[in-house]
């Protein structure tokens, strides 16, 4: 049976780069993954945005040493539709 | 050559590439710096090492408690500077095969610390069983243990440190 699903969502160059980040580890501070896409902070919220709608991203704010700061992570929903995406790239590529 | 979704070969195969590089450059960034590795790596040899030549309340067994200690210092300290980085590494792998990496490394060092724990006892003059086992003639058995424990640590701690199994290229 084939589960691969191609997610045009994900797809995106930048959101398939906040994805594949996030994929190999637990929670990733937004400032990191700002500096990792050279991005403005309003863009990569925009594509945050986009991917917590679609129930792929949960944000955290947490306060540590009365700095407040936001991180992510991919939710299971967000993890396996990213792994049926590379699925089908990979199928695609054949 | 395009799909229903309109993405050429091409462009599958260069969104895989990129992946794969994403994926590497965020593991690498989870890698502890080399000289924290070759402590970890030495604690660990020095801890299978004490495993094997403790006795009753001899300096080794001092040993297991001073570098289990530091072992789980230096790990706390690793997730600790991981947090201050802005990463905060999976305690387990997510993917199955990652699971079943985590697994067999588990089985590994088990299958070591005890075998080489056995074959210093089977070497004791009082605990020896003669021609039970041709490994107990092996005064070196606790230093061959520690070694390869030491190694094993080393290369998988540098190669593999969110424990996922990687390919060199996902595109393949």
């Amino acid at each position: 049976m084939n589960n691969s699903h191609f997610n045009s969502l994900i797809h995106a160059p930048n959101r398939l780069h906040i994805c594949a980040m996030l994929s190999t580890s637990a929670e990733i501070e937004f400032k990191l993954l700002r500096e990792s896409l050279d991005v403005s902070d309003s863009v990569l919220s925009k594509h945050i945005k986009s991917l917590e709608e679609a129930g792929y991203i949960a944000p955290a704010k947490r306060t540590d040493f009365g700095r407040q700061r936001t991180w992510l992570s991919l939710t299971p929903i967000g993890l396996e539709a990213y792994n049926d995406h590379v699925k089908e790239l990979k199928r695609i590529v054949g | 050559m395009t799909n229903e979704k309109q993405v050429t070969t091409a462009e599958a195969q260069s969104a895989l590439e990129s992946l794969n590089k994403i994926g590497n450059e965020t593991i690498s960034s989870l890698r502890p710096p080399l000289w924290l590795i070759i402590i970890m790596s030495l604690l660990c040899g020095i801890f299978t090492f004490s495993m094997a030549a403790a006795e009753h309340e001899n300096m080794w067994a001092l040993g297991i408690w001073l570098s289990g200690i530091s072992i789980l210092l230096l790990v706390l300290f690793c997730r600790y500077s991981e947090r201050l980085l802005g990463v905060k590494g999976k305690l387990l792998p997510s993917s199955g095969s990652g699971k079943v990496f985590v697994g067999l490394q588990v089985l590994f060092f088990a299958l070591v610390m005890t075998m080489g724990r056995e074959a210093t006892l089977l070497g004791r003059p009082e605990t020896r069983i003669e021609g039970a086992f041709p490994i107990a003639d092996l005064p070196l058995a606790p230093y061959i243990a520690a070694v390869i424990v030491s190694l094993s640590v080393a290369y998988l701690t540098y190669k593999y440190p969110t424990n996922e199994w990687v390919k060199e290229d996902a595109s393949k």
